[in-house]
């Protein structure tokens, strides 16, 4: 059975789609497709968008109403499964989990542009391995430098890909 | 047709094709096996090398990555549930668990033979029919593409989502992503606001890396994290003895490799449907022919048959529409759609009268591809499974990096970098709320098509009406509002009627 968070999240995405639908209607295609008010009848560059908008907002409709009543208990929730049977919830936990990605995902690509590739690249890997349970220090200390160090000298000097580099060090 | 065969044989086999078959094998299984790299990406890169070569050695080539990419992506699906592309996603539906329960070569063989078996199936097709399709294709139109790309989405809503309505909201979503960017008919900027990396649209690659690969392991590095180190699902103990796929279970999978073949070849016959939802399409259609059909996505034999023949067959009938009307049937068929430019080779319905010995050439390559194929990747499963043996947080966390460098690598960009952890974020929310990633994926790499075919029919015909009219865009029609009944009425009717029978039984 499909969890009560998974239900609430549910209609909570249902209406925010809905409601992206009606901004993209009312604000973004109207100021940001250009052409898009031109007086040519249904092939206008803005034609598409509305139609996928139009569509949003019906279908956010439609599974925020279904949400909606499940939640109410007028209708039992239909038993959903995930496309890779992944345990279908999202709670407190989930939404820390996607602040942290948010976050860190950013300070990676900041990394990336400032620092180069090998040097976020090593922090990261370490970060996560020894988040996730991998707690040897030196070979995860080896893997951390080595594997980005690795993938760094086959790109630039093997099929003479650029990575981002430190600016420091030039290649 | 046989004599042309044949000629085409005795100008493929030599010793220098069939190494550069073997080589374009070997290195599509390597960059299939990489979450996000993928065999486009070889493809792109090795395209260049191909200058200097023989323009039937050059295709053979081109072709045999193309062949190994495919069965390579399957094998991180099974072994690390993170499919090497989104063609692959349906394959981690069995084979990841099966690899949990300690089979993960058995899996891995069956992915690498009922490749092969899709991919000679669609190679015979593509053979027999070339010819007479291009004939056939000219009467597609705008209504009729529009209305196979409307059946495109019902189906695979239908199948991959368990609420039709979810499905679709999906695949509007991803629609409406694919209108950022330039229009592709006046060349003005939709929804860009100044930025020029949006001009050329949302890049596919950082959309399907993200997406479908960085999610992936996303959740499963934060499911370790949170999980206590005592209730960590392990894999059960590999034992050699459990991975032999026997003849009897091969044999019992032939009718749904068949019925996978028969669909992936029709897909990939029309233009644009692309190679994911036939793996949809192939395993929904073996899991309702199935006699059990509660035991798919638990490690079934014919789950990972159904999805990588479906798959695979895709490739050899994506040519038809390349050769027949010089119309590539996904991005694969349009990279090498230039490759055969490069070459001064003009696919269309001239190609097979200005080179024909060529095409029957390739035609011979691709079946010579076929056996390589199945020697490599037979001989490199053992290698693969030694992964196992690495902790999965080594493997999970250089993913991250590789997926980084996935997207990088093409563009240059850090922007496609940030839209790649976006589309990472925003797959992890819908893993997590059963919304469909191959969906929204679907929709995104429809939507171009949908909107072209869409803005001709209503410029030529000013009605969108047309699609009940026309004697072959009708069939497809009807049956998209057919499958909106009964995946949008009848099948969450049947089931809230059931739900309710179990509980007033147990009340």
């Amino acid at each position: 059975m499909t969890s009560d968070t998974v239900t609430k999240s549910t209609f909570a995405s249902g209406v925010v789609v809905a409601l992206v639908g009606l901004l993209a209607i009312t604000w973004l295609i109207p100021e940001h497709v250009v052409g898009a008010n031109s007086d040519r009848g249904g092939v206008t560059p803005g034609f598409m968008p509305r139609v996928a908008a139009w569509c949003m907002i019906v279908l956010g409709g439609i599974v925020a109403l279904n949400a909606f009543r499940a939640i109410l208990g007028k209708t039992p929730t239909v038993a959903e499964e995930s496309e890779e049977n992944e345990t279908l919830i999202f709670g407190r936990n989930e939404i820390v989990d996607s602040l942290i990605i948010a976050v860190l995902s950013t300070i990676y690509v900041f990394g990336l542009v400032k620092l180069g590739f090998l040097i976020p690249s090593a922090i990261i890997l370490a970060g996560i391995m020894y988040c996730t349970g991998y707690r040897k220090i030196i070979p995860l200390i080896a893997i951390s430098i080595g594997f980005p160090a690795v993938l760094e000298y086959l790109l630039w000097y093997v099929l003479k890909v650029p990575l981002p580099q430190f600016p420091l060090i030039v290649f | 047709m046989i004599e042309q065969l044949i000629d085409g044989f005795v100008i493929a086999f030599t010793v220098w094709n069939l190494l550069f078959i073997i080589l374009g094998v070997a290195i599509g299984i390597l960059f299939g096996v990489m979450p996000g790299v993928g065999g486009i990406t070889a493809l792109t890169l090795l395209i260049p090398v191909t200058f200097y070569m023989e323009p039937i050695t050059a295709i053979a080539f081109l072709i045999g990555i193309t062949k190994g990419s495919t069965s390579g992506g399957a094998i991180p699906a099974i072994l690390l549930n993170a499919p090497g592309s989104s063609e692959n996603v349906a394959t981690a539906r069995d084979g990841y668990p099966m690899a949990l329960k300690g089979k993960p070569e058995k899996a891995m063989r069956m992915a690498l033979y009922s490749s092969v078996t899709g991919d000679f199936a669609s190679d015979v097709v593509l053979i027999l029919l070339a010819a007479p399709f291009a004939a056939i294709a000219l009467k597609f139109g705008p209504a009729e593409i529009t209305a196979v790309g409307l059946l495109a989405f019902t189906l695979i809503a239908g199948l991959s989502s368990d609420t039709l309505a979810k499905g679709l909201l999906a695949a509007a979503l991803g629609v409406f992503l694919s209108t950022i960017g330039l229009d592709r008919a006046e060349g003005t900027p939709r929804m860009t606001f100044g930025v020029i990396d949006l001009y050329d649209g949302i890049s596919l690659n950082a959309l399907a890396i993200g997406l479908l690969a960085l999610s992936s392991v996303l959740s499963q590095l934060f499911d370790s994290w949170r999980t206590p180190a005592d209730q960590i699902i392990k894999a059960k103990p590999y034992n050699r003895a459990d991975q032999n796929l026997t003849w009897a279970e091969y044999k019992a999978c032939i009718p749904t490799l068949f019925r996978s073949a028969y669909i992936g070849t029709f897909v990939g016959m029309l233009p644009g449907l692309g190679v994911t939802l036939a793996a949809f399409l192939g395993y929904g259609a073996a899991k309702r022919a199935s006699k059990t059909p509660e035991e798919f996505g638990k490690g079934k034999l014919e789950g990972i048959a159904a999805t990588e023949a479906a798959n695979s067959a895709v490739s050899g009938a994506n040519l038809i529409p390349t050769i027949a009307l010089g119309i590539p049937g996904n991005i694969a068929a349009a990279l090498l759609m230039g490759a055969f430019l490069i070459h001064g080779v003009t696919p269309g319905p001239f190609m097979m009268q200005q080179h024909g010995a060529l095409i029957y050439g390739i035609f011979a390559s691709m079946l010579m591809a076929n056996a390589v194929h199945l020697v490599v990747g037979r001989a490199g499963i053992p290698i693969w499974v030694l992964s196992l043996r690495v902790p999965k947080p080594i493997i999970l966390s250089c993913v991250v990096v590789l997926c980084v460098i996935g997207v990088y690598v093409p563009s240059s960009s850090f922007f496609e970098i940030g839209l790649m952890f976006a589309f990472a974020f925003l797959g992890f929310f819908m893993r997590k709320t059963g919304y469909s990633l191959v969906c929204l994926f679907i929709g995104f790499l429809l939507g171009p098509l949908l909107e072209h075919s869409l803005r001709q029919t209503i410029i030529l015909y000013d009605t969108i009406f047309v699609l009940f009219t026309r004697p072959f865009a009708l069939p497809f029609t009807v049956l998209t509002l057919f499958f909106v009944w009964r995946f949008g009425i009848y099948y969450p009717a049947k089931r809230r009627k059931e739900r309710a029978a179990d509980v007033d039984q147990t009340s």
